[in-house]
This record gives structure tokens, C-alpha cells and sequence, in this order.
């Protein structure tokens, strides 16, 4: 029997000394939570973070985020001759909760905010221990950045899935400051409440900044947020409220520092080589490597010979004299004009086509000062001051063309219809599009309504109404499933 | 009968003699069957020690054995006996013929009974029936053998993995395909194309609880155990010469493609394309001269060869198995193939007393798969096989030398050749010049020992390694027409090179103890208890570069350096670029599972048996109270034919079986080296905003990560009757594994939208029939027939709560309560409204709708899995001919056919791909009655797979999976010849295919969607076997 046990703990031996090793298991490429962020140069890295998720601009063979929808839901884009039938759904008014960008701007903004509620809950575990001024300083701006870009994702989201943000009792989305719990849902946060949070982040950042990111226009890109990124967005956040004078005084105290370029050449180059950048207020930096928005567009380069699968409507060249240095920045070079509304038009978009570093990457520009210009213009409009307005406008045309053209208005209406229809030239390609129309059509009975050459590329319908239930997107199917207590839009 | 087993046994013996050894006493006696002596008969002495003896020419044995011991002797088609060794020195025995069935040893777990005393579900498949198969991959030959092993190729690259479910796919996100032990060693299940089919001796295949709880950790799937061939002790050297010679061809295309003729009509009636621009005369001149099936082009007929020498041989106390193999198999489809060199020692060896037994067993194999990508892809210039399927007809694969055109007259890097109508030519470049190899190195090698240390004791122990590296390479060819898009259109250098290497390394080791006994001669007593330690490790390399030198290309020698700067826009104002920067990759991960169990075998007079398992397994994925599982079975058998009553009955065997037990899986994510880590918080650091590094949060845990566990009761009879002439076995289940891993919905607040978790229940219930009846049988001829089906209901019990019954992402298959597994849940097609031509479809509540909603989606039914699966073959032998085939069936499973809604698209018809005639049937007027939506209607091929059943297809198919004619020589024919036996056939694989399914291949390999996908080949061969 002596043998019977000493063979068994031989056996037993052999197995449990090496039990440990087999059963307790952690990877080298680990990175546990609390060794992530440790110090303020982790907390540096932890904002590159909130920054890159930030992605307007992402897509690709058909599907995208902001930049590609705004435009090809509405009434700026057509076919690409390669196309293979990208886009079809969108284009075709195809909008339900189970519908790409609905899911894909409902993940990645809330994303955004998840990374920044991170960043923030960090910077409480490690302010406390900072004792040098300067890196309580750095801390309390890197704290400045975070809140503003979650202050920019709530508006985003804003903006596309609530009915009516001006009535502050309409549902909106819901408010996230937290690091939530995987089995925590959240119901829907009103207009008004989500208005109120995006100021109060704004605001905080607004006394924490300082001077950062506030760049020489001439040397640096804004590609940080500054003083005047926050104020930027809050004349935004203004004009959706209805605060017009509010967002009439940020726009013109930002038109001020940041001019508007006169130079056509100047323009055109701001699109092509990123170069000058006096006219950017906050510019997302797209280095080589990242994801292009020529992507959006074309399966390879921004030539004819790129495979372009989208192209821009005739609706919108059409709207373009032929000495509008838009025209130029948005057609590319290698483009076919056969005649006009002719089906045989080959409408290569060429905004972001790529700058001399990278062919298909541009630095993205989210806030330029024409964007401030028409909400002045806007606010100018909406206080009654009609002249003031047309000479704001009828000065980015000159800018814009070479010769200041004579423009009155006698209507806030048409006042207000003409900066829609600017903004369409200006801002095309630009992510701004369907929201103009979301947040004007229905005052001014303006739909989406196609070029027939256009809409006939797709073999889809030509018009939309305003009121039409679209023109605010479904809460996405991703969010349904998770909470399925979360109310639904009208219409879905 | 008796003269030629006697003529036969005399030969035998010559290669084969007794051994004895002092011990406590040594018997002697004779073995003899009612008419005389039986040379040849086995006696062995039960127990661990395994001692046995052969009878000599005159039926005469001599064997040492102790008082007590049990003899067991036993004959080719006599029924075994057993005598407990008294105090008489001579046991002479009569043994009493059964018929021609073989009580086949049967594998199950870590030990070894018979096919008579197993209590559990196990199938196994000798050598006999799948030897000489010429597939690439090992596995593929079992297809249709056997009952509930469902065995799908989704590829015809030779040697291509295969996917196997055994009695239904019991998990959603976790692993599905049962365990491989390969001599005692769990191996990987990927991983079979670099054996050699030829070294295989048998395949068990465990089924129930009772036969795989004993591999509780990972036998949720079922195992296959596969045992390698062995020399026998005492044997003198054998070499066997096997080769064979074919070809491999592709398989018909059941769908009809439109000429060129009428392509270009078509186009030209719709006023698109190439044929809008020609006169009539034009389109009939370009008509005439070209009609181009794709597929001709980029098929063709591969040559397949192999090689194999195996020598075994014995002495007293070892005995050895030894072989060398070489494998050549050429896909269908151009610049595909398979290479494999194997060498396999397998040695036992046994001290003189034979209480030491050890073995060790080696098996080294390189083999190197040239394949190509782009299988099932939607990117159509890296779509090989689509373009073979839809390149357009009217385009000329001609130069102007009568040659086939290697670039379609495209120049490298020119922007305007790469449009979609070039696609064929972009594709055929790319299939010439681009590289694409996967090396592997496989080293199998174990060693296992047992002691027999004290009387009725035994310990023993094994150990395992399975050792891959892989090397895979892939080269877009700089100056392919491509190849200079891949970094910039204006660098100077194109092309990439892509390397990886990796290693996995698996070990295994299981130390045991056992304790067998007979009591008061009845009650026989088989315990052991063992300890298991699992441990893998993977880690890997892989480099990136674009940017090659062309003169160069296949090695590091080509890469253009990544500080080289270029000057891309040709602006000396801007700063010059670095285009050629290499991306690298490097990564570790190891795995670990920890054991201990214990197994339990009682058996009374061979009449009844019970089997019982109990285990903990200890898992690495799992943390605090869920990390270790518990699981168990028990097994019970009644061998009815032993009892006395039936006696005088016509059947030989018959045997109920009953068992139920638990499994376990922890394979949370199905891959092995996958989900290593749920249970923990974890952040990355990559590149962030700007050039910078950000540090992000890559994982939220799951910490209550616990074991998917899987019940199984199980119940079936074995039976044999009219002299064995009919035998079979029938077995009906029910499994349900819970606590399923699959992926539980969290609001996209989480920066995730998905998570792990144990959630929900599985059912699968079926049963199995497996019947082999021999028709006839006399001195010259035989006829066999076997078949077997199984029929297998999967149904998903319960989903996570917040589904409310539905798990879809807007896809074509969605998980739904109630539903079996990849369920496809779509819109129903209604067909063409012929009043505007556009496509309708039924909505929920059987009204009509043009507009696709995801409201209207219903539960078809019907799903990616086969409800049925079976084969059946015969066997006829006439002297030294044979002729067999192997059939088999796979029914009641759909597939979404991409393929055919491609080639019908009518939304586009310029879309550089060909079309099917039934197109020219396309609305046309009102009025008009069709299958076929209006030119330029809203809907693409992608919308109705994606939203519709309208390509959801029937993918049943009976197959001619195998057909063999061989013949053998006679010894006498061959006594002048220094060759013992010479053997000559031939066969084909895939022959004749019956299936509704419109492509080359309805097996698809249980995909969802086929879209330009590898077809299976036929393979004909010719092939020798020559023993020495």
C-alpha cells in the first residue's frame, strides 16, 4: 500500500504545483484600469483619446457618419459612375431604427462622452495629488477639453433626434456625465435639460481654458479647443434655441478674430492643401493614415479614374456661376460636364480631396467663420435688420466670386430662404445640410427637392416634404435593444 | 470458410510468433472450433497488463498468467470467451462462430473497451472505410459516415478546413466543433489539412454523455478521437506502398449564364453599357467573336499525387510504425494548391514481465497551402471567384497570339483600366502574379507509460504536445495591374508584402491511477482517477509593407526603405513624404485549463454494465466561485442476447443503452485564443488624435463569466441479427446547454453595444439510425449495404430578456426563441407587381407592400443548419474485385444564394458583371406577368439577401461522394513477385450531385450568404497499394 500512495501524491503532486500556472492566467498585453491613467501626462493621453473618437467624418463604400449623410440624404449628391449601389437606402429616404447612421452617430457620439466621463473621473482621483500650479493648470485644461467635446456630442445628438428642440418639453436624448453601469439604462432627457447641461459644460470649460488653443492663425491650426471653439459652439447651441441674440454677438465677436477669407485662391487651397487657416475656427487634424473623406465618395483616389460610387448633384452645381471659387473647390478637376442636368454629367466631388501630404486626406474643417456669418446673418435677419443681413451675405459672395453682388431682401422670409440656399453652396460636404433643412424647412415650406437628373441616377424619389417625419432620425436600433423602455420618434 | 482461414493463418504466422514469460504458472491448451483447431486465435490475460498470446498452426497456446487471472479468447468471427484461471495448467476451448461482424475495440474518453461492453454512444469508422480517399483534408472523408456528424466544406482549396457539428450546434457565440484527441492528445480542430489520412488506424466518434464527460471541459461538441496505426510485437517488417494519381475538375454550374449575344442585347435594349454603343451589326460581329465563359478560364483541371511508404515492425518487447508521406493536390482554380510532407514514428515498447508499457509517438508535417483570397468578398477587384462567375462574357481572354491574356492589355497603375467591366482581367493578374502561402509546420509527439505496480493497480501517465508554426505570405505584385495603387498612384514603388509567423504550442498531460478487479468471478471493477493540465501558447509575428522593388519581390530584399521620402505632388514648396513605412505586429497569449476526475466501470457477467464520470474542471477565463465547474455522467447497459432466454433467438447482440450527464464549455468566443480576459476592466493604448497616443477603454468586464454547461440524455439499442448479417444501432437524444455565451445588448452609453455573458438555453433533440446489412455472401461474391441518417431539431429556449425574443442586426439571419440557430427571419417575396414592375412583398399581415420594412420580417423556419444529414453505400466484392460507393445527404438546410441574386440584379445591368437568361424575362409593360423586377428598379441584389427570401434557397443535397473500383491480386498470382499483395483502383470524389441549389457547389460549408466562394472539386484517381 506504501507504493499505492507514494504514486498518488506523485500524481497529485505533479498536478497541483502546476495547477496555478494553468488556471490563474494574465495576458502581458493587459492594461488594467488602474494602472491606465496614473499620472497627468496618462490624463494627456486619455483626451488624444476623446479627440480621435470624435469621427464626423468616417465611412466608407457607402456608409458614413455626419459628413456623408447631411449631404446624401438630402439633395447635393448623385450616383457615381462606379457605383455598385452604395448609399441606395439613404438616398432613397430609407430611414428606420435598424438604419446604419441613426446606430452610427448614436454609438460613436455616446461613445465620445463615455471616453470624456472616463477622462473627467480620472482627473478627480488625480488632481488631488498634483501640487505644481503649472500641471494643476494643464489638468484643469485637459478637464476644459473634455467637457466641451461631451458638450459637442450631446448637441450633435441633439440636433438629429429631437423633434422640436425649440419646444424645451420635447424629448431629446439623455444626459450622460456619468462613467455608467453596464445594467443602468437611461430614459430620454427633454430639450431644454439637454440645452441647459450643454451650457453648463460650456460654460465650466469656458473658465477653465485659459488661453489654451487659442493658435497663432497664421502659424498653428485651432486644432485644440479654445476660448473660441467653446464660443463657437455655443452660438450654434444659441441659434438652435432661438437665443439669436446671443448667438448674433458670439458670431460677430468670432467674425472678428477669425476673417473671413477674401482671396478665391486663398479658399480654394483652404480645402486642398489645409493652408491658409485664418478663416478656421475648430479644425479636427487628419494626418496620413487616418481615414479620409474622399473615402466617402470614391473607392480610391478623387479623380474620374478613383472609382467615385457618389458624386455631386446638378441640383447643387447648378447653383454656382461659373466664377464662384465653390464651383472649383467642389468639382473636381477631372470632372465631365456634358451639358446641363445631362445624365451623362460626371460630378466628381472634390472638397477634401486630398492635400499634398496624403491624396485622400484633409485636415476637417468643423467650424469655419462663414458658418458664424450666416448665424449673424440669420440673427440679422430674424431681428427685422433685412439690409444688414444681405450685405452680410452679398459680402461672402463677393468674397466668395470675385464682385460683391447688389442684394436685398423684403422679407425675413426671403432673407432667410437665401441663407439656406448659401449655406448649401458654402457648407456642402460639410455635415450641415439635412440639419439646415431640418431646422428651416418647416418655417420656410422648403423640402428636399431633387434635381429629376439626380434623383433619376438613383432611380429614387425626387422630393421629401419638410414636415415629413425623416427629418429626425429614429433612436437607433442599438439603444432600442438595450433599453426598450426609451420612447421612439414619431413616424418609426 | 475454415480452409481459407486456415490458408490464410498460415501465412500469418509466418510473420507472427508467441511469447511467453515466467510468472506465476504458465497455462497451456488448445483453441479449437467445432470442426478442429483454430491457428491464430488471441488469448489474452485480462486486465491492465494486456498479456496475450496467438495460437500456432495446430490451434496450440502457451501463456504465463497468476491464479485468478481472467483469460479472455477470442477469434475472428467466434464469439469471445472468458475462464478465470484455477488451479488446472491446461484450458482447452471451443468457440462458438458468430458471423462475420467483428467486435471492434471502441474508444471512448482515456480508455479502451469493446464495442460489446460499451455502454455509450460511440461510432467508429476502421481505416477500411475512408483508406485511400484522396481529399486534402482528412476529415472531409467522414462525410456521410456516419450518423449525426455533420461534416461541411466550405472551400475547394485543397486541403481547406471543414466545419464539424456533431448532434447540432448547441452554442451561440461559444465553440461549436467538438474535441480532437488525436492518440490520447487534444490537438487543434483546425488543423488537419498537414496529416496524413494513410497513418489513421480509426476514428471514434463520442456522442453521448456518457462516452464525453470524461472530456468535460471541452466535450460539450462531442469528441472524434482518432487513433494512429501501430506496429504489433512480434510482427516481422511489412512495408506498404501506397500511391495514387488524378485529377481534380470543377463541379457543373447548374444555372444558365447569358451569352455574349445576349448580354449586349440586353444592354442595348435598355440603352446602358458596352451594347448600347453598337450597330445591330457591330453587337452580332462582337458577338461572334466572343463569347467567353470566365470560368474556363480561371479553372482548370488539377493534377493531384501522393505518395506513401509505411514499415512496421515487432520484436519481443517493441514494436514500431513508421512512415513517410508526400501529398500534392492542385485546386480548380488557378495558382491553388496543396503540398504536404509527413513522417510519423509511432514506437511502443514493454518491459519482459509486461507490467511496463510506454509508447512514443512522433508525427512531423510540413505542408504549404498556395491559395488565394478574396473568397466570399464583396470588394470586386479582390473577388476572385466571383469574377470567374460574373466577369462578362463579350470581354476576349486572348492576346493576339492565341494565348491566354495574362493583363487584358491593361497597363499597371492606369487609373481608367480599373473599372468594374475589367474586373475579370484586374482578377486573372492578380491570380498570376500575386503570392499567397500558408506554411505550416505540425509536430504531434507524445509519450504515455503505464505501471502495473501492484496487483490489480496500475498507474499511468501521458503526455501531449501539439505544436503549429505558421508562416503565411502574401504579395501583391508590384507590377500587377494593382499593384502600384497600393501606396500612393504617384509613388514611385507599389506593392505590398505581407508577412506573419506564428507559433502554438498546446500541452497536454494526464497522470492516472487504476484499479481493476474481478470479484467472485462476476463483478468486474475498472476505477481511475486522474489529474489533467492543460496549458497554450500562442504568440506570433507579422510585418506589413507597401512599396516593393519588382526585381526583388519575395523576400525583405524588396522593401523600399521607410525613410525613403518622395516628392508626391511633385511641389518642392511642400515637405516630401515617406511613403514606404512598414506597419509591424507582434502579440503572446496563453491559455491554461486545470482538471482532476475520476471514471468508474462496473460490469456483471458482461450482461449489464454501468459507467460513471465525475470531474472538476478549473478554467482561466473564470474568476472567484464560477471558476471551477462540475460535471458527471452515468452510463448503464443491458446486454439482453447474454441472458439465457435468448438463447435461440436470431439475434447476436442486442444491447440497450441509457446515459445522461453534463459537459462544460468555456470556449466563451468559439476561437481557442480568443476572450482571454472578460473578466477584467481593461484599457488600450493606440494612436490617438493627431499623431499622438491615447490611452481608451478597450473592455468592460464581465465578472460573473461562468461555464456554458450542456446536459445530454441518451438512449439506444445496439443490435445484430440473422447471424450478424444485419446489425445497427439506434440512438434518440435530447442536449440543452445553458447558461449560453452570447452577447447580451448594453446601451451604446457604455462605449460598447455589446457584451459576453452567460445567458439562455439551447435544445437539440434527434436521433440517429445507423443499419449495415449484407446481402449476400458466399466464397466469391459479397454484397454489403450500409446506411445511416440522423435527424437533428435545434431550438433556441431563451434569449436574453431585452431581445423580447429576436436577436437581429438587420441581416439576413437573426436568433429568435423558439426558432432553431441561424433562423433566417426575412420579408417574404411576393413576386413582380405587374402593373409598375417593381418587386412586392407580403407584410406581416399577408397584405402586399412594394416598401421593404423590417416590420414585415417573419420567422421563415428555415436555417443555415441541416435538420437531416445521412449516407448510405454498398460494398460489392467479387474475388479480388471490389466496387463500393459512399453516398451522402445533407437536407432540410437553406442558404442565401448572393451568387444567382447578383447575376439576376435588374436595378443596375451595367454593373460589369454578366447576367442569368432568365433577366431577359424582366418586366417590361404593364401587364406584363413575371419573376423578374423592371430594369432599373430600386432594389439591389444585396436589399433582397439582406431583407427578402426571394434568393433564400434550398441548399439539400445528395451526393456521390465517393465511387471506388479497385482489385487485388491473388497471392497465387503473385508468389513469383517479391511482394506480398498488390492492389489496384480507381476513384472519385463529388461525383454526381442531385440539388436544387443554382451554382457550381451546393455544399456551402453552412454559410448563410455564398457570394464567390471556392467550389469543392470532383476528384478522380488512380491508385496503387503494394505490400512488401
Amino acid at each position: 500500500m506504501k507504493k499505492i500512495f507514494k504514486f498518488s501524491l506523485l500524481a497529485l503532486f505533479i498536478g497541483f504545483t502546476s495547477c496555478e500556472d494553468a488556471t490563474d492566467i494574465i495576458q502581458d498585453s493587459e492594461l488594467g484600469e488602474e494602472v491606465a491613467y496614473r499620472t497627468l501626462g496618462d490624463l494627456q493621453t486619455g483626451l488624444n483619446g476623446v479627440y480621435a473618437a470624435y469621427t464626423p467624418d468616417s465611412g466608407s463604400n457607402g456608409t458614413g457618419d455626419a459628413i456623408l449623410f447631411n449631404d446624401l440624404f438630402t439633395d447635393n449628391m448623385k450616383r457615381g459612375i462606379a457605383s455598385t449601389g452604395q448609399g441606395n437606402e439613404v438616398y432613397g429616404f430609407f430611414m428606420q431604427p435598424g438604419s446604419q447612421f441613426p446606430g452610427t452617430l448614436w454609438s460613436n457620439r455616446y461613445a465620445v462622452i463615455n471616453f470624456s466621463n472616463r477622462l473627467l473621473r480620472a482627473y478627480d482621483r488625480i488632481v488631488p495629488g498634483l501640487e505644481e500650479d503649472a500641471d494643476i493648470e494643464t489638468a484643469e485644461r485637459i478637464k476644459a477639453q473634455a467637457l466641451t467635446l461631451r458638450a459637442l456630442c450631446h448637441f450633435d445628438l441633439l440636433q438629429y433626434f429631437t423633434e422640436d428642440y425649440q419646444n424645451t418639453t420635447s424629448l431629446a436624448v439623455p444626459i450622460l456625465d456619468i462613467v455608467p453601469q453596464t445594467n443602468q439604462v437611461f430614459p430620454r432627457n427633454t430639450a431644454g435639460e439637454v440645452f441647459d447641461f450643454i451650457i453648463g459644460d460650456l460654460e465650466q470649460a469656458s473658465t477653465l481654458i485659459g488661453d489654451f488653443g487659442d493658435v497663432d492663425a497664421n502659424v498653428e491650426h485651432p486644432f485644440y479647443v479654445s476660448q473660441d471653439v467653446i464660443n463657437a459652439i455655443r452660438a450654434r447651441v444659441a441659434l438652435y434655441q432661438g437665443d439669436y441674440t446671443l448667438a448674433g454677438n458670439l458670431a460677430s465677436a468670432l467674425l472678428a478674430d477669425h476673417a473671413i477669407i477674401t482671396n478665391p485662391t486663398d479658399y480654394f487651397n483652404m480645402f486642398i492643401s489645409d493652408e491658409p487657416k485664418s478663416e478656421q475656427i475648430f479644425t479636427l487634424a487628419r494626418l496620413q493614415g487616418d481615414n479620409g473623406v474622399v473615402a466617402l465618395y470614391y473607392a480610391n483616389q478623387a479623380t474620374i479614374d478613383g472609382s467615385p460610387f457618389f458624386e455631386m448633384s446638378n441640383g447643387l452645381l447648378n447653383t454656382f456661376s461659373n466664377d464662384d471659387v465653390r464651383r472649383q473647390v467642389l468639382l473636381e478637376t477631372s470632372s465631365n460636364y456634358v451639358g446641363l442636368d445631362s445624365p451623362d454629367n460626371v460630378l466628381l466631388i472634390g472638397k477634401y480631396r486630398g492635400s499634398a501630404a496624403d491624396q485622400t486626406v484633409n485636415h476637417i474643417k468643423l467650424i469655419r467663420s462663414s458658418e458664424m456669418l450666416f448665424i449673424l446673418a440669420e440673427t440679422q435677419a430674424r431681428a427685422g435688420s433685412l439690409t444688414e443681413a444681405a450685405n452680410s451675405i452679398a459680402s461672402l459672395r463677393g468674397a466668395r466670386t470675385g464682385t460683391t453682388p447688389a442684394l436685398t431682401y423684403a422679407t425675413t422670409g426671403e432673407a432667410l430662404t437665401d441663407i439656406l440656399l448659401e449655406r448649401r453652396k458654402e457648407l456642402a460636404f460639410e455635415g450641415h445640410r439635412y440639419l439646415d433643412l431640418k431646422r428651416l424647412g418647416v418655417e420656410l415650406g422648403i423640402g428636399i427637392n431633387r434635381n429629376p437628373t439626380d434623383c433619376g441616377s438613383f432611380f429614387a424619389s425626387c422630393g421629401l416634404p419638410s414636415t415629413d417625419y425623416r427629418f429626425t432620425l429614429p433612436i437607433p436600433r442599438v439603444e432600442i435593444r438595450a433599453n426598450p423602455t426609451i420612447e421612439q420618434n414619431t413616424g418609426y | 470458410m475454415r480452409s481459407k482461414f486456415t490458408w490464410i493463418m498460415t501465412l500469418l504466422l509466418a510473420f507472427s510468433f508467441g511469447f511467453s514469460f515466467a510468472q506465476e504458472k504458465t497455462i497451456t491448451g488448445t483453441v479449437s472450433d467445432k470442426i478442429g483447431p483454430l491457428p491464430g486465435a488471441s488469448v489474452i490475460v485480462k486486465g491492465a497488463s494486456q498479456r496475450s498470446a496467438q495460437t500456432d498452426i495446430d490451434g496450440n497456446y502457451s501463456i504465463n498468467v497468476a491464479v485468478g487471472d481472467v483469460l479472455e479468447f477470442s477469434y475472428i468471427n467466434f464469439q469471445t470467451q472468458s475462464i478465470t484461471v484455477g488451479s488446472s495448467n491446461t484450458v482447452n476451448i471451443v468457440l462458438v462462430e458468430t458471423a462475420q461482424v467483428l467486435d471492434v475495440v471502441v474508444k471512448t474518453g482515456y480508455r479502451s473497451t469493446t464495442k460489446r461492453k460499451n455502454a455509450a454512444a460511440v461510432t467508429t469508422i476502421s481505416v477500411d472505410a475512408v483508406e485511400d480517399r484522396s481529399n486534402g483534408n482528412l476529415l472531409q472523408s467522414l462525410q456521410g459516415q456516419v450518423a449525426g456528424l455533420n461534416i461541411a466544406t466550405g472551400s475547394g482549396q485543397p486541403g481547406s478546413d471543414t466545419t464539424i457539428i456533431l448532434r447540432g450546434v448547441g452554442t451561440i457565440n461559444g465553440n461549436v466543433e467538438p474535441l480532437f484527441i488525436v492518440d490520447g492528445i487534444p490537438v487543434d480542430e483546425d488543423g488537419f489539412r498537414s496529416i496524413n489520412q494513410n497513418d489513421i488506424a480509426s476514428y471514434d466518434i463520442l456522442r453521448d454523455a456518457a462516452a464525453t464527460s470524461i472530456y468535460g471541459n471541452r466535450g460539450s461538441n462531442g469528441v472524434i478521437v482518432i487513433t494512429t496505426k501501430r506496429g504489433k510485437f512480434g510482427e516481422s517488417t511489412k512495408i506498404r506502398y501506397t500511391t495514387q494519381f488524378g485529377y481534380t475538375e470543377l463541379q457543373p454550374l447548374n444555372l444558365e449564364l447569358m451569352s455574349s449575344r445576349q448580354l449586349l442585347q440586353l444592354q442595348k435594349d435598355n440603352g446602358v453599357g458596352v451594347g448600347s454603343t453598337l450597330s445591330d451589326a457591330e453587337l452580332e460581329a462582337r458577338a461572334r467573336q466572343t463569347n467567353t465563359r470566365w470560368s474556363d478560364v480561371f479553372f482548370r483541371k488539377g493534377v493531384t499525387k501522393s505518395h506513401d511508404i509505411a514499415i512496421t515492425s515487432g520484436s519481443k518487447n517493441t514494436s514500431n510504425f513508421t512512415s513517410l508521406g508526400y501529398f500534392e493536390q492542385e485546386g480548380v482554380f488557378l495558382n491553388t494548391d496543396l503540398k504536404r510532407f509527413t513522417v510519423r514514428n509511432n514506437f511502443s515498447g514493454k518491459s519482459s514481465n509486461e507490467k511496463f508499457n510506454y509508447a512514443m509517438n512522433i508525427n512531423a508535417n510540413f505542408s504549404r497551402s498556395s491559395g488565394i483570397d478574396g473568397a466570399g468578398s464583396n470588394a470586386v477587384f479582390f473577388a476572385p471567384f466571383r469574377a470567374a462567375l460574373q466577369g462578362l462574357p463579350y470581354l476576349s481572354p486572348y492576346e493576339a497570339d492565341g494565348s491566354i491574356t495574362r493583363d487584358g492589355g491593361l497597363t499597371p497603375g492606369d487609373p481608367t483600366g480599373v473599372t468594374v467591366d475589367n474586373v475579370p482581367y484586374v482578377l486573372l493578374n492578380s491570380s498570376y502574379m500575386n503570392t499567397d502561402i500558408e506554411d505550416e509546420v505540425k509536430i504531434l509527439a507524445s509519450f504515455s507509460a503505464d505501471y502495473n505496480f501492484a496487483k490489480n493497480l496500475t498507474a499511468g501517465m501521458q503526455m501531449g504536445v501539439d505544436y503549429s508554426s505558421f508562416r503565411t505570405l502574401e504579395i501583391l505584385h508590384p507590377e500587377s495591374i494593382l499593384g502600384p495603387f497600393q501606396v500612393d498612384q504617384r509613388a514611385e514603388y507599389g506593392g505590398v508584402h505581407s508577412e506573419s509567423t506564428s507559433r502554438d504550442f498546446r500541452f497536454n498531460s494526464l497522470f492516472s491511477l487504476n484499479y481493476n478487479n474481478t470479484f467472485a468471478d462476476d463483478h468486474t471493477i475498472d476505477a481511475t482517477v486522474y489529474v489533467e493540465y492543460n496549458k497554450a501558447h500562442f504568440d506570433g509575428f507579422n510585418i506589413r509593407q507597401t512599396g516593393l522593388d519588382p526585381r526583388l519581390v519575395g523576400t525583405g530584399a524588396a522593401f523600399i526603405g521607410g525613410d525613403t521620402f518622395e516628392d508626391l505632388d511633385s511641389n518642392s514648396a511642400t515637405p516630401d513624404t515617406q511613403p514606404y513605412i512598414p506597419t509591424i505586429g507582434s502579440f503572446k497569449t496563453e491559455e491554461g485549463l486545470f482538471s482532476y476526475f475520476t471514471n468508474l466501470d462496473y460490469d456483471y457477467k458482461g450482461k449489464f454494465g454501468i459507467t460513471a464520470t465525475l470531474r472538476r474542471d478549473s478554467s482561466f477565463r473564470f474568476i472567484d466561485d464560477q471558476k471551477w465547474g462540475t460535471f458527471y455522467s452515468v452510463g448503464g447497459r443491458w446486454n439482453v442476447d447474454e441472458e439465457s432466454f435468448m438463447d435461440n433467438s436470431v439475434l447476436n447482440l442486442l444491447k440497450l443503452r441509457a446515459s445522461f450527464g453534463t459537459t462544460g464549455n468555456q470556449r466563451i468566443n468559439n476561437a481557442q485564443y480568443s476572450a482571454l480576459n472578460n473578466t477584467r476592466n481593461l484599457y488600450v493604448s493606440g494612436s490617438g488624435y493627431n499623431g499622438t497616443v491615447s490611452t481608451v477603454p478597450g473592455q468592460i468586464a464581465v465578472r460573473d463569466l461562468r461555464w456554458e454547461t450542456t446536459e445530454q440524455t441518451n438512449v439506444g439499442v445496439d443490435f445484430a441479427l440473422w447471424q450478424n448479417k444485419l446489425s445497427g444501432s439506434v440512438d434518440v437524444y435530447k442536449k440543452l446547454t445553458t447558461d449560453l455565451f452570447q452577447n447580451t445588448p448594453v446601451s451604446p452609453v457604455n462605449a460598447t453595444s455589446s457584451l459576453d455573458t452567460n445567458i439562455g438555453a439551447m435544445e437539440n433533440k434527434g436521433f440517429e439510425l445507423t443499419l449495415k446489412y449484407t446481402v449476400y455472401d458466399d466464397q466469391d461474391w459479397a454484397v454489403v449495404v450500409n446506411g445511416n441518417t440522423s435527424y437533428n431539431k435545434n431550438k433556441i429556449r431563451e434569449l436574453p430578456a431585452s431581445f423580447e425574443g429576436l436577436v437581429t442586426s438587420g441581416g439576413s439571419i437573426a436568433f429568435i426563441e423558439g426558432e432553431a440557430i441561424n433562423s433566417f427571419y426575412l420579408v417574404k417575396y411576393a413576386g413582380v407587381n405587374p402593373s409598375n414592375g417593381n418587386a412586392l412583398f407580403y407584410t406581416r399581415d399577408g397584405g402586399l407592400t412594394e416598401t421593404l420594412s423590417d416590420d414585415d420580417r417573419v420567422a421563415t423556419g428555415k436555417s443555415t443548419y441541416p435538420v437531416w444529414q445521412g449516407g448510405f453505400g454498398t460494398l460489392v466484392t467479387y474475388k479480388g474485385f471490389e466496387f463500393s460507393t459512399q453516398w451522402s445527404y445533407f437536407a432540410d438546410l437553406y442558404r442565401n444564394n448572393l451568387d444567382f441574386a447578383d447575376l439576376e440584379e435588374t436595378s443596375v445591368i451595367n454593373d460589369g458583371g454578366n447576367r442569368v437568361v432568365s433577366v431577359q424575362n424582366s418586366w417590361k409593360n404593364p401587364g406584363d406577368i413575371t419573376s423578374v423586377p423592371r430594369i432599373g428598379n430600386a432594389l439591389s441584389s444585396v436589399d433582397y439577401i439582406n431583407s427578402t427570401d426571394r434568393y433564400l434557397e434550398d441548399a439539400s443535397f445528395l451526393r456521390l461522394r465517393n465511387m471506388r473500383f479497385g482489385y487485388s491480386f491473388s497471392p497465387e498470382m503473385l508468389k513469383d513477385l517479391p511482394v506480398s499483395g498488390v492492389r489496384f483502383y480507381v476513384q472519385g470524389e463529388n461525383l454526381i450531385t442531385f440539388s436544387s441549389w443554382r451554382g457550381w457547389d451546393a455544399e456551402g460549408g453552412f454559410r448563410g450568404t455564398d457570394r464567390g466562394n471556392y467550389p469543392t472539386p470532383k476528384i478522380y484517381t488512380f491508385g496503387a497499394v503494394i505490400n512488401f
